[in-house]
């Protein structure tokens, strides 16, 4: 088996991403029964956004870099790790070798244990997510040099997003209306613990009382939320604050409103690229989807893209109003260095898990959200010279070899990027042993008491009504 | 060439970040449509606070979203969500077709 990836390796050095992705995707389209036209698609999509996203990143990066290290020198603001975004980051592991292996094994994974009845969540209908694992893999084979690990490490997290989403599947389809779908991605699910304890929390202390309407924030931040907005007002700031020494010159403010406006282009383009990348997963999800799931007798849930909870008031109002709470969050955690920037347009879709689980209390949400993002920043802190390296490796150009990026939307993971994937990281056979025993625990646990769990999350959502008066 | 310009059937593909559903979905309903003998049609693929600006500058026919929309709009709007989750797939598939249909109907008056 070892001789197997040494060639997929050398292969892959030989051709790189921009060629070998596409025609994994093809041969995996093709395997689907998809047919060569589809198949082909497919294939040619996932070129052109690779290759686009290319194009837009290394022109953004060599201007905004320098833009945050000279904002660093100036305000002494030690915020020098610039957030790239869930789109360059989707590319960028998908671009990888871990990533290559995870498209197929992760599908194939995903399939299996839905069939067998592992899991009533049917994951492959949001297979464009599995970036999320392959982020955390890359990272481990970049480290270490061993794909075994890195696959082990994808694994697990795959089996701990599933358990976690099994947990939270039926409140957010309640919450959000859509009969037997769930949210599945790693970077969400992972908050579920997290939100549980916190309303618990919250509801003892009676905050369930306090409730913000949506409306009339909406009118009043609704601009944040417009990408192109963001990106002006985030670039000037930033541009401003590094060139806060020489406001005199005519340089300097050509500098700053240089730096807006490409911020600005920077939200409204990523998303196009990401858009063409996307399309080639159309025709893979669906085929993966109507040859596994069978309307039959036991309950499932569909995984469904994040998008989907996108737009309703509060998640949209929340992940609003966390935007400039984060961004001053940001400067006074201490071991955080991550700037957070072309993620935070996610933030409304970050907040999901929180969300469903409060049902919606907007203030829950956002005291909560600060606190769990917060947590996650410090670990994307710490990977970040790992995620670099692995962005540097796959076409992210970087001018000065001191420059750090990192993903505020996927690497901010207390769960899994502080608790499991250090296991893996540090090789510690001992902690990934205790993982894969808390693992089939809860899972037997939850197996058995599952219903019960759905029903305490039900009547605690809004804040637990008194038992006895 | 006017004619032919009239039954051009445009179409907005919603979802929340205007990026991965969105693209998804164009796919998908430019397939079924030529499925079903329709091929002239123009797809935008938006974020749902973008839809009342677009629709303003150019006007669109039907609009097929994976999240909801709340705001009010003239035009159709169909639940695009059983294109990924497969429940109630047909009936998504009927309901896109008829109104298509029903749409280039009033077009072609």
């Amino acid at each position: 088996m070892n001789g197997i990836l040494e060639s997929l390796n050398t292969v892959f050095n030989t051709f790189g991403s921009n060629v070998f992705v596409p025609v994994m995707l093809f041969i995996i389209a093709m395997a689907l029964g998809t047919g060569v036209k589809k198949a082909f698609f497919s294939a040619i999509y996932a070129g052109v956004g690779l290759v686009g996203f290319g194009f837009v990143i290394n022109a953004y990066i060599p201007l905004i870099v320098p833009a945050v290290q000279s904002m660093v020198e100036v305000t002494g603001i030690q915020l020098e790790i610039v957030d790239i975004g869930w789109q360059a980051t989707s590319v960028v592991a998908y671009a990888t070798q871990a990533g290559m292996l995870f498209l197929g094994v992760g599908l194939l994974f995903q399939i299996v244990l839905f069939l067998v009845g592992w899991t009533n969540v049917f994951q492959p209908s949001d297979l464009w997510n599995n970036y999320s694992y392959m982020v955390w893999g890359s990272l481990i084979f970049v480290a270490t040099g061993n794909m075994w690990l890195a696959l082990a490490c994808m694994l697990v997290l795959n089996l701990y997003s599933l358990l976690f989403s099994e947990i939270l599947q039926k409140r957010w389809a309640t919450y959000y209306g859509y009969d037997n779908c769930t949210v599945i991605q790693l970077h969400h699910v992972g908050a579920v613990p997290f939100a549980i304890a916190a309303n618990w929390v919250f509801n003892k202390l009676g905050l369930s009382k306090i409730q913000w309407s949506p409306d009339s924030i909406k009118e009043r931040l609704g601009f944040i939320g417009e990408p192109v907005t963001l990106g002006l007002i985030l670039g000037l700031l930033i541009g401003f604050l590094g060139n806060m020494t020489s406001l005199g010159t005519l340089g300097a403010w050509g500098n700053i409103l240089n730096i807006g406006v490409a911020t600005a282009a920077v939200m409204a383009v990523f998303p196009r690229i990401a858009g063409l990348f996307a399309q080639a997963f159309t025709a893979i999800t669906q085929a993966a989807r109507e040859r596994s799931v069978k309307a039959g007798s036991r309950e499932i849930y569909i995984g469904v893209n994040d998008a989907t909870a996108y737009g309703e008031p509060a998640t949209l109002i929340s992940g609003i109003i966390l935007i400039p709470i984060m961004v001053v969050v940001a400067t006074i955690i201490p071991g955080n260095k991550v700037l957070p920037l072309v993620d935070l347009i996610a933030l409304p879709f970050m907040v999901t898990a929180l969300v469903a689980i409060m049902n919606g209390n907007i203030f829950k949400v956002v005291v909560s959200g600060t606190v769990w993002f917060s947590l996650g920043l410090v670990v994307a802190t710490k990977f970040s010279g790992l995620f670099t390296q692995v962005a540097s490796q796959f076409g992210v150009e970087l001018p000065s070899p001191d420059a750090l990026v990192t993903s505020f939307g996927i690497l901010t993971k207390p769960i899994f990027g502080g608790l499991i994937f250090p296991a893996f990281l540090n090789e510690s056979w001992l902690w990934i042993i205790v993982l894969l025993v808390i693992y089939f625990v809860a899972w037997a646990w939850l197996r058995n008491n599952k219903e019960a769990v759905h029903d305490y999350l039900e009547r605690t959502a809004d804040g637990e009504a008194p038992v006895e008066a | 060439m006017d004619k032919n310009k009239k039954k051009v059937l445009k179409i907005l593909t919603v979802c929340g970040s205007g990026v991965v559903s969105s693209s998804m979905l164009q796919v998908r309903v430019k397939e079924i449509l030529a499925n079903h003998g329709m091929k002239d049609v123009k797809i935008f693929e938006l974020t749902p606070s973008m839809i009342k600006s677009h629709l303003e500058r150019e006007p669109a026919d039907l609009v097929v979203s994976t999240t909801k929309i709340y705001d009010k709009l003239d035009i159709p709007v169909i639940n695009g969500v059983p294109v990924f989750s497969g429940i109630g797939e047909d009936k998504f598939i009927e309901e896109l077709v008829s109104t298509a249909k029903q749409i280039l109907q009033d077009k072609g008056e």
